[in-house]
């Protein structure tokens, strides 16, 4: 009865969540919005700018919004920190030699004062492929053990789907954890 | 006797249906007006927004005094909101139309009478109940459709910061237009940033290796390690098949380095098509279907291997400082010496570059508000397949280097190009 009493409860208030997309070009933030979206692969072409998307999972309603990751556009993530309650940040297992610098990239923002302490998902993306690295190599990489944030790395194939459920199952259960942030204070 | 009377109650009806609507807007129109205006005549909003308030006969007018102290509170919020120009002018002009201050009668006051009138017949209990129901319903509307209003706005407040700084992200968007290289020193950056120019100044370096995307809407896109230059859509197919097999690189969007600039020069897409052989050679229209495409993509390079020679380093981290500076030098001579032809080529090919990218510039404050302004619908209204997309959002202005979410808002369907956002249409 308390199960049902609990579900009915979350189905009522489903909790609004801002959401942010990051990594370097190519990881894949435009593919796994839109098969987290659609549940469909898409072929992206790469986003020169950003696409936004409201998500619903688990009673969470995730106003997700993915921001292009090349070079120069990454000068405007910071535009989008604020109000951030969880960060997904995606890295390309396969792509070796840009590891170190999506750890610049990761640590650059998480010290940013207007990202006020999201939750960290990390997707090791692109696991489908033969020369991608495994999680904990990621991880390591990363440096996420030296991050003050809540952080969780989930090896993912947006190719194939796999992962994703998962790593939105920690993050709604992470948000869920968290009290309610008013986006508009501060600002 | 009753016929006279319905009679009546019809004519007055029309009278109603005829008088209310010009009203109605009017009245809108200048609550709107009036929130534009709103900090320097706040007296001139609070007589515009509330006409009814001062002179309800009716019981039921007693509401809106009720419901007032809570829309100042959204005001600002909304006036921000809805200070779009378009719908701005015109909600003017449709005040300025309207008899708003001479018209007596509020639309609830006039829905109640009308109905008083129809129902006037079953005698006074009737008219009693015609004005309740009629005032009682038209108030009844307009509180929900206020509601709904302020609902929307307030999202829009909400989502005022988002909005507004995407707006002023993008606007940054200029820089786009630019080629960024990242040197050791400041003219060595120059240098190469000319040097690069001048590789996509060439003509076959502006024909997509792989689609037959032509000049017109300049391949931007480069595979750093298989040096070719491709279009957008197809640089999205490329990155589809994995770094290690093709590394694509923005020549506006992302920061070049020396070593890049140099695979590039090396190669181009006129040497790639002699290295690679028969598959090098292969193109598929560019109005193929994105699935044709991305098999001819992928198809195509699993038979082509890099060609061979020092591959720039991803991160850009790495600089081979000296030797490139001499080989900088040697390499400007070498195109300075270069035939007349050519330069009188890049020469004529440079204004079209400057005014496509003047025009992309132009353009490109513009999208991003198209772009807010689809941001800010309510998420019902969005609903599912609601694509805001970004940065240059607006199909039709899609540029050359903004189109990225033209084709992504199709990309449910896989979109048939002919469809697409024509980066042309951008001229």
């Amino acid at each position: 009865m308390g199960l049902i009493m609990s579900r009915f409860y979350d189905k009522l208030f489903t909790r609004e969540t801002r959401v942010l997309l990051l990594g370097l070009d190519g990881a894949g933030k435009t593919t796994i919005l839109y098969k987290l979206k659609l549940d469909e692969l898409v072929t992206t072409i790469p986003t020169v700018g950003f696409n936004v998307e409201t998500l619903e999972y688990r009673n969470l309603r995730m106003s997700v919004w993915d921001v292009g990751g090349q070079d120069k556009i990454r000068a405007l993530w910071r535009h989008y920190y604020h109000g951030t309650d969880a960060l997904i940040f995606i890295v390309d297992a396969n792509d070796h030699d840009r590891l170190k610098e999506a750890r610049d990239e990761l640590h650059k923002m998480l010290a940013d004062e207007d990202m006020t302490n999201p939750v960290v998902l990390v997707f090791a993306n692109k696991m489908d492929l033969p020369g991608a690295r495994s999680a904990s190599v990621v991880s390591d990489t990363l440096a996420l053990n030296s991050l003050k944030e809540t952080w969780y790395i989930q090896p993912s194939s947006a190719a194939r789907g796999d992962g994703l459920a998962q790593g939105l199952d920690w993050l709604s259960v992470q948000i869920k954890l968290r009290p309610v942030k008013k986006h508009g204070a501060g600002s | 006797m009753p016929h006279r009377l319905v009679r009546l109650a019809v004519m007055a009806c029309l009278l109603g249906a005829v008088t209310p609507s010009p009203k109605g807007d009017g009245g809108h129109a200048a609550r709107s007006d009036g929130k534009r205006t709103a900090p320097s005549s706040p007296r001139k909003r609070e007589g515009a927004s509330h006409p009814t308030v001062p002179r309800s006969r009716l019981h039921a007018t007693t509401q809106p005094v009720a419901a007032t102290p809570s829309r100042p509170s959204v005001q600002s919020g909304r006036a921000k909101a809805e200070a779009g120009a378009g719908a701005g002018a015109k909600a003017k002009a449709a005040s300025l139309g309207a008899p708003t201050e001479d018209a007596d009668l509020s639309s609830s006051e006039r829905a109640a009478l009308i109905g008083g009138l129809l129902l006037a017949p079953a005698g006074i209990g009737g008219f009693l109940l015609g004005c309740s129901l009629g005032g009682g319903g038209v108030l009844l509307y307009e509180k929900v459709s206020k509601g709904v209003q302020d609902a929307l706005s307030e999202f829009k407040a909400k989502h005022q910061h988002e909005i507004e700084g995407g707006f002023r992200s993008f606007e940054q968007y200029a820089q786009l237009t630019e080629i960024t290289v990242k040197a050791p020193s400041e003219e060595l950056a120059l240098a190469y940033k000319a040097r690069l120019t001048d590789v996509l100044s060439q003509p076959h370096n502006r024909r997509c290796f792989d689609c037959s995307h032509c000049e017109d809407e300049m391949a931007v896109w480069a595979s750093i390690n298989l040096g070719v230059f491709v279009c957008e859509r197809c640089a999205g197919m490329h990155r589809a098949l994995g770094t290690h097999k093709s590394r694509i690189k923005s020549a506006y969007a992302d920061v070049w380095t020396v070593e890049m600039i140099e695979r590039m020069e090396a190669l181009g897409n006129e040497r790639a098509r002699e290295l690679y052989g028969e598959a090098g050679r292969v193109r598929v229209s560019k109005d193929v279907d994105a699935e044709v495409l991305e098999v001819h993509v992928r198809d195509k390079y699993s038979k082509i291997k890099p060609a061979p020679g020092p591959l720039p380093s991803a991160s850009g981290k790495l600089y081979r400082c000296e030797p490139v500076a001499g080989e900088a030098a040697t390499a400007d001579a070498g195109a300075q010496a270069a035939p007349v032809a050519a330069a009188a080529r890049a020469s004529a090919r440079q204004p079209a570059l400057a005014s496509a990218s003047a025009a992309a510039s132009s353009l490109r404050p513009r999208p991003p508000k198209t772009a807010a302004a689809r941001t800010d619908l309510p998420a019902s209204a969005r609903s599912k397949r609601s694509k805001t997309m970004a940065a240059t959002g607006s199909k039709a202005k899609a540029s050359k280097l903004g189109g990225a979410e033209g084709p992504l808002a199709k990309k449910p369907k896989p979109k048939t190009p002919s469809s697409s956002p024509s980066p042309s249409a951008a001229r």
